[in-house]
């Protein structure tokens, strides 16, 4: 899709500082659509339960996570988590960026941000296959199959958000060859925020899996 | 709507590496006692849910969103965050 094809809401505010200034939204405005924040609380909603059932099996088989979780690597968890909170702020920075039409500060940016998310991705690759060259797999026990699972899945939202961050970068680079002083779309605007949120979702799930599966004892 | 400095990202980017690097300390060190080890757990647990609540108030931009969105990650933090923690203190 490019970034020609966004189309803009009639009636809408291009800016949403047009639309703090006009006060409309004052207090009800939302970064980026309805649509996304449903799709982020249902998704914490089951990386809670998920948070939830490992603390309840920990507290069923205690010896064997506790025995589990001195064979992973604090320091990969550390790094991990180090990358994922660098990633963040690099989005963050960049959606900064775009509002004030900085273009070649928000792509590098955001190649900042995909090179984090990326290291994050490769390194818990590696991470997973030193773990099994050791002989911890999925089926060793209810630690490392949740350690596994968890992840797992975490690292298809992290590769999801990098797809994301790839075609926002493409966004950018096509916002930039137009012409000086041209505002964003309210469409173009909210796209970029639901873009953001869902990577700084994927982050604060980090967050949570990183004490649970590294640092709890 | 959005801050044009920068500074306030970049700080609580600082916080939240400054909290992750205490928290790798506490459970990196060797407790001996069991309620030590209980105690290191609850305090990464909670410093885990602090850092969600800076992302989302500052990187996820919910500070200056509808205070019913901020409620609901305040009470996703405070009900999972409970359970998790009861969980540990349980064991």
């Amino acid at each position: 899709m490019s970034a020609t094809s966004f189309k803009p809401v009639p009636g809408e505010a291009a800016f949403d500082h047009d639309i703090e200034q006009g006060g409309q939204l004052r207090g009800r405005w939302i970064p980026g659509e309805v649509g996304i924040w449903v799709f982020i609380l249902t998704d914490m909603c089951t990386f809670g339960f998920f948070f939830c059932s490992f603390a309840f099996e920990r507290k069923l088989h205690l010896q064997t996570f506790t025995q589990s979780r001195d064979r992973v690597s604090l320091g990969s968890g550390l790094l991990n988590t180090l990358l994922m909170l660098t990633a963040s702020l690099c989005i963050a920075l960049a959606v900064r960026s775009i509002r004030t039409a900085k273009w070649q500060s928000a792509k590098t940016l955001l190649a900042g941000a995909g090179l984090c998310g990326a290291a994050f991705a490769i390194h818990k690759i590696f991470e997973w296959q030193t773990l099994v060259h050791h002989g911890f797999k999925p089926t060793t026990n209810h630690y490392f199959q949740l350690f596994f699972i968890l992840t797992g899945i975490h690292l298809v939202h992290v590769l999801i958000a990098l797809v994301v961050l790839a075609y926002l970068w493409r966004v950018v680079s096509r916002l930039e060859k137009r012409p000086a002083g041209r505002p964003l779309t309210a469409y173009q605007n909210r796209f970029i925020e639901n873009a953001a949120s869902y990577w700084h979702f994927v982050d604060l799930v980090w967050l949570i899996l990183f004490a649970l599966l590294y640092l709890v004892k | 709507m959005s801050s044009t400095r920068p500074q306030p990202m970049i700080f609580a980017w600082a916080t939240l590496v400054a909290l992750t690097i205490v928290s790798w300390l506490l459970a990196d060190h060797h407790q001996v006692s069991s309620g030590a080890i209980k105690l290191v757990s609850v305090i990464v647990t909670v410093l885990a849910f602090v850092k969600v609540l800076i992302v989302s108030q500052s990187f996820m931009e919910l500070r200056r969103a509808a205070p019913v969105l901020q409620l609901v990650v305040l009470a996703w933090c405070l009900i999972v965050g409970t359970i998790v923690i009861s969980f540990l203190l349980a064991a």
